[in-house]
């Protein structure tokens, strides 16, 4: 392993991936600090860079903007009320209510330090656990791979926001989605209508970018335009007292880390899961809970080392089963196919030094957060008063000659379109994005595994618990199935 | 546009009937029991089960089905940008062969700011500049071959 870890670091420390590292993370802490610019939107732009760029930094420069992304949400969160992504909106109101009190100094010092130190953490978490777990996953068989499947995707309608009814519609959208193409066991064309471009399936790229940039764009032409908030205050020292917090709730930072990164890799769960969950989790452990909700910067740090280290969490499963843990990972999967770093528990066999070099990435981010997270904190004032009416158009083009980029053709951006307007109207009526994105990702594997496995059973239904693992992972789906019926029947009807 | 329940589940279950009902003219693989009508028909019967659901939680509310009132109708303003938005990605990627990247990236900014209501001479700026450090970024760093159109005389 420390030879793989020494491969990295001189993969990762290569002056193009750095200047790839630094350039995505000033997109990605603009990107976080404008509010209704998400971090899987920042990813979404990004891939059609990527397709340009050799695997190491094109995998550098989605980990670096997510991370960046992530903490800078919470600049707008803390000044303005506004949570910059979803992922900030947890704790919004606590740091907000620190600004009034006039401590925005320390509620944005908090964030900074405390997002690195849950990243960090994540990422360390995600060291070890990744190759243990890949050592495992060798093992596995279709029938492994199928429940384990099948538990993501449940996890993933379960743990979205909104009823899990319109979650389930939205995860069999995905599915389908899959579906198109010839990539399928019996390699026949379904749902191609006739269109070539149909025959190798819908193409990630421009499905992702219509569902999570254009799909923004048109919600926001639709929106009333909403003036432009001052920012409050000149921004004092923010490193300042940051020490004594760290030393007042160290359990914050290791709580939140911990939570963020289980969390994060759950399927389906993201960082703005993650940030309300540990916010909830300070609050019902913490010696003072009455002054949550006040600007108390308990909440804040957990919540903030929560979101951060969910992203590294989303990893595990998306690097050692190709699963995703949240929508960023989904996307990312995407890309590590397309550069050749198929992710599965071989990954960790045949291009150790790559991984390692991925991790050693993560590790400099989260540093490199510090300081860049300090500048944009100090210009802040500039950042936030950037005009939405003219930034929209300027990301419409990005996608649209991003998707157009990759194979210069008018259906990718006609499919995109498509997208962001089906994205437009599923969140306009209610139905969550991730659960569609999980099941476009995963809806070929879930195929493959189950066509396999029944093969492979010859009409048995034992098989497909037989071998003990597939049982546990069969067994803990029914459960939380079970469960969530329960839930429903002993809540109160309204 | 925001529909009630009942109505939303009507859609979802009468999509699911045409999904599970094409996936059935699919062939079946010869000698095998599982082919690739399987999994679309599953999907079909899902959607099926799911709209029919919604739907009853609509009805069982008494929702006849319907565009869901309430919700805000946008502006005028508002709806044109919405098509415009539409409309400009269309028009890119039809005449973006013929008129090149500097010219229609230009003009698909001009007319979305324009829309969005920033003062002409601004977005004409911004559009000018944009459009170049775009290009210099996509075709001169990354070597994507952005069409000149009618600008090629003048490519490097």
């Amino acid at each position: 392993m420390v030879e793989h870890l020494i491969a990295g670091v001189g993969l990762a420390l290569d002056p193009y991936v750095l200047g790839v590292v630094l350039a995505s993370a000033l997109f990605g802490l603009f990107v976080g600090a404008i509010p209704g610019l998400t971090a899987t939107m920042a990813v979404a732009l990004l891939v059609p860079v990527t397709f340009f760029l050799p695997p190491i930094p094109a995998v550098a420069c989605i980990v670096t903007a997510t991370a960046m992304t992530i903490f800078a949400g919470d600049i707008p969160g803390a000044l303005l009320r506004m949570p910059g992504t979803p992922a900030s909106a947890a704790y919004c109101d606590e740091a907000y209510a620190m600004t009034r009190r006039g401590d925005a100094e320390t509620a944005l010092g908090a964030s900074l330090v405390f997002s690195a130190i849950g990243g960090l953490l994540g990422t360390l978490v995600l060291m070890s656990a990744a190759p243990a777990l890949a050592n495992v996953a060798l093992e596995f068989s279709s029938f492994e791979y199928l429940w384990l499947v099948v538990l993501g995707l449940t996890c993933a309608a379960f743990v979205s926001p909104g009823r899990p009814l319109k979650s389930f519609v939205s995860l069999l959208l995905g599915l389908l989605v899959a579906t198109v193409g010839f990539e399928n066991p019996a390699a026949y064309p379904r749902f191609t209508f006739g269109f070539t471009a149909l025959m190798s399936g819908l193409q990630l790229i421009p499905v992702m970018i219509g569902m999570f940039a254009v799909s923004e764009v048109l919600r926001y032409a639709l929106a009333a335009d909403s003036p432009v908030q001052e920012v409050p205050q000149a921004i004092g020292r923010i490193f300042r007292g940051q020490w004594e917090v760290l030393r007042r709730y160290p359990l914050a930072a290791f709580r939140g880390g911990a939570i963020g990164t289980v969390v994060g890799a759950l399927p389906g769960a993201g960082a703005d899961i993650a940030a309300w969950i540990a916010y909830g989790v300070s609050k019902r452990f913490s010696k003072t809970p009455e002054r949550f909700g006040s600007g108390h910067v308990e909440g804040v740090a957990e919540a903030g080392a929560a979101n951060n280290a969910a992203l590294s969490g989303a990893w595990i499963p998306a690097l050692v089963f190709g699963i995703p843990g949240d929508s960023i990972t989904a996307i990312v999967i995407g890309v590590l196919y397309l550069k050749g770093m198929n992710p599965g528990p071989t990954i960790f066999i045949e291009n150790p030094q790559n991984i390692y070099a991925v991790f050693v990435i993560f590790l400099m981010a989260n540093v490199l957060l510090l300081p860049l997270g300090w500048v944009l904190i100090k210009a802040s004032k500039n950042v936030l008063h950037v005009p939405r009416n003219v930034l929209m158009p300027v990301i419409l083009l990005f996608c649209v000659v991003g998707a157009f980029a990759i194979n210069n053709s008018v259906f990718d951006v006609g499919v995109m379109l498509a997208f962001g307007l089906i994205a437009y109207l599923m969140e306009a009526n209610g139905f969550p994005i991730a659960p569609t994105i999980l099941g476009i990702v995963l809806g070929g594997m879930l195929e493959q595994n189950l066509v396999t496995s029944m093969i492979k059973a010859e009409g048995s239904l034992l098989a497909f618990v037989e071998r003990p693992i597939a049982a546990v992972l069969c067994g803990v789906t029914v459960l939380i199935w079970m469960s969530a019926a329960a839930g429903r029947r002993l809540r109160p009807q309204p | 546009m925001r529909f009630n329940d009942t109505l939303l589940g009507l859609l979802i279950l009468v999509f699911g009937a045409m999904v599970a009902g094409y996936a059935r003219t699919f062939p079946s693989m010869p000698g095998q029991s599982v082919g690739p009508s399987l999994f679309p028909t599953v999907i079909g019967i899902g959607f099926i089960f799911l709209g029919a659901a919604l739907s009853a939680s609509g009805l069982r509310r008494g929702e006849r089905p319907a565009i869901a009132a309430g919700a805000p109708v946008p502006s005028r303003r508002a709806r044109i940008g919405f098509l415009l938005v539409i409309v400009d990605l269309v028009f890119y990627a039809v005449a973006v062969d013929w008129l090149g990247f500097f010219l229609a990236g230009f003009l698909f900014l001009m007319v979305l700011m324009r829309a969005f209501g920033v003062p002409t001479l601004r977005a004409a700026a911004v559009s000018a500049g944009v459009t170049l450090a775009m290009h210099y970024g996509f075709y001169t760093l990354l070597r994507v071959p952005l069409p000149w159109g009618l600008l090629e005389p003048l490519a490097w």
